[in-house]
């Protein structure tokens, strides 16, 4: 869905890039801090340009794209979640269907933005001020906008979408990270292709289908959970003894020494 | 999907901006009426309606009316309203509840223009005489305009105009033009260095057809034109990124925003000389009461910020009649107190 081809970006330090994230899958990022991971989700998302190589986006190299058509297919959940003015949550959540300004009806916009709040858990925050909601919600809130924003109605077809989120669980609890994760896989069920950069480790094997772990700019190893998370590439990149603790009938768990 | 996409998302009960809008658009009619009615020589409400509608009235109350005070009052209204929308603008564009369009140095452009033309106007003998009226105001929109293209300039990078650098550049471009403005001050003899006083604080005095013919319909198409560019405002208080990826197209509207604000205050300044405040309280005190939706705010703080004029001045002409305060004082004067009580108030509806 979204293809990569030798990315070099000197800012944010990619070093040739090459990765296909598929639509109906998650993609988890990992690696440790200024691996690179956020200029890498920005560049796939056309955010950032790269000094060189090749993004597609579908078919379409991504800057071929006009913007507001590819802001309906990609959304984009970025760390800093600050708002420069005091609004209500339901308003912000709103803000996501902009791109569907004189496409989608008044009704399947309240459709949308209501399905993203209550997938999200933050439905009854509605009518609350987002500048007073705890960063946890906010979290989820912002995710809420960028479902909305990619968000149509079941029974109508379209090209794939991707949502690419970074950090997506940093402040939230236990109990909202994981609901967070199924709710993540279940829209890859629903055809929507997931990249995420992730810090917990057991989260990416549990939920991705596919892990890319990054170290320095460059793609370290790629694949499946298990066989891109071998313990001494783990090691070696994060600068930690990673120990994988291999489960029965359940993701790995990883731990560091 | 309805006109606005902030407004569409109300649930619960009317928005507070169908309240307010109206509320605010009867309190301009009924500042307007006032305006008109009060001065030295006051004017009924019969008086007004005759002179409007050419019956039986007084003929010096006739020119009183039809070419002083209505002209003054709809000066106050166009002005304020620029000053207002402008300020929103900028304040949705720097992100910033304080930002407003001094910031883009449009006013000091202006100002540092007119005072160049006080102190040095008589040796441009080749402006003949009778243009001299226009000249200054003509002098004091190119000033504004050349200013702000080049704060404007230097916050260029790649093609972009990157808004914290031009927030910095206007701070130092503004305080070169302040020096500017102090040496001319030092330079010019007392009658010159009154002028320029008089003009950094604003008036209405100079208002008549004429002059409106200009300001009001740039005011319009400024307020329009902002008003064209709500949701990208709206957008853009996710960050401009963020507007970027929703598929804003940013950097358009941010040139748009910038040249549209400058042209509307440039040419509002030239007339009025800098009046300061109305451009920060009105949109603030508009959004405490609607929220940040752009469109119905950018109407709003219009119809707040000529409402807000049109008193200021109707106080001014009133306190040392038959002389008039400069219009700044009383805006300074009455704004920053009220400014300060309802952040006081509201604290918590700023975190």
């Amino acid at each position: 869905m979204i293809g990569a081809r030798n990315i070099r970006r000197r800012i944010g330090g990619l070093d040739d890039i090459s990765l296909d994230v598929p639509a109906g899958a998650c993609t988890a990022i990992i690696g440790p801090n200024g691996a690179g991971k956020s200029t890498l989700l920005d560049v796939l998302a056309g955010r950032s340009r790269a000094d060189s190589g090749a993004i597609a986006f579908g078919n379409r190299p991504i800057a071929d794209w006009p913007a507001l058509e590819l802001a309906r297919l990609r959304a984009f959940l970025p760390q800093s979640l600050e708002v420069a003015f005091p609004i209500r949550v339901l308003d912000l959540v709103m803000l996501g269907r902009s791109p569907h300004h004189g496409l989608a009806s008044a009704r399947e916009d309240r459709a949308a933005v209501e399905t993203a709040l209550r997938l999200t858990d933050a439905w009854h925050l509605r009518d609350r001020s987002y500048q007073r909601i705890s960063g946890g919600e906010r979290q989820r809130v912002q995710l809420a906008r960028v479902i909305a924003q990619i968000w149509r109605p079941a029974d109508r077809d379209g090209e794939p979408r991707m949502l690419l989120l970074d950090e997506p669980t940093a402040s939230l609890d236990p109990g909202h990270r994981l609901a967070v994760m199924r709710l993540l896989r279940d829209l890859t069920l629903a055809g929507i292709g997931v990249v995420i950069a992730l810090h917990d480790l057991n989260d990416a094997a549990r939920f991705a289908d596919r892990v890319v772990l990054l170290h320095r700019g460059r793609i370290v190893s790629a694949g499946g959970p298990e066989a891109a998370m071998q313990p001494e590439v783990l090691s070696s990149a994060y600068g930690a003894e990673a120990q994988v603790i291999r489960m029965a009938d359940a993701a790995p768990v990883i731990v560091f020494r | 999907m309805t006109e606005s996409t902030l407004a569409a998302a109300g649930d619960s009960g009317p928005q507070p901006a169908a309240i307010v809008l109206p509320l605010l658009a009867l309190g301009s009619v009924a500042a307007f009426l006032l305006a008109v009615a009060l001065g030295p020589i006051p004017i009924t409400l019969g008086e007004i309606l005759a002179a409007l509608t050419g019956g039986t009235v007084d003929a010096m109350l006739r020119d009183i009316i039809l070419d002083l005070r209505i002209p003054r009052a709809l000066m106050a209204l166009c002005v304020g309203a620029v000053l207002a929308a402008g300020g929103t603008a900028m304040q949705g564009l720097f992100r910033n509840p304080l930002a407003d369009p001094t910031l883009i140095g449009v006013s000091g452009g202006a100002a540092l223009a007119a005072a160049c033309f006080i102190v040095l106007g008589a040796s441009f003998t080749f402006i003949p005489d009778e243009l001299k009226l226009y000249a200054m105001p003509v002098a004091a929109f190119l000033g504004g305009m050349i200013v702000v293209l080049v704060i404007q300039r230097l916050a260029q990078r790649d093609g972009r105009t990157d808004i914290a650098t031009m927030l910095l550049a206007g701070i130092a471009v503004n305080a070169v033009v302040m020096a500017g403005i102090g040496l001319l001050t030092f330079v010019g003899n007392d009658a010159q260095l009154r002028t320029i006083n008089f003009w950094m604080l604003g008036s209405l005095g100079g208002s008549g057809w004429g002059p409106l013919s200009a300001v009001g319909p740039v005011a319009a198409a400024v307020v329009l034109a902002c008003l064209a560019l709500a949701r990208v405002l709206d957008g853009m208080m996710l960050g401009e990124r963020e507007a970027q990826t929703l598929g804003f197209n940013v950097e358009t509207a941010k040139r748009l925003l910038i040249v549209a604000v400058a042209a509307g205050v440039g040419t509002a300044v030239a007339f009025t000389g800098v009046i300061v405040f109305v451009g920060i309280v009105a949109p603030h005190m508009v959004r405490l009461a609607i929220g940040p939706a752009h469109r119905p705010l950018l109407i709003g703080a219009a119809l707040l910020g000529g409402i807000l004029l049109l008193l200021a001045d109707t106080l001014c002409r009133l306190i040392v009649a038959p002389a008039e305060l400069p219009i700044g004082i009383v805006t300074s004067l009455l704004g920053a107190p009220f400014f300060l009580a309802l952040l006081l108030g509201r604290r918590e509806r700023f975190l």
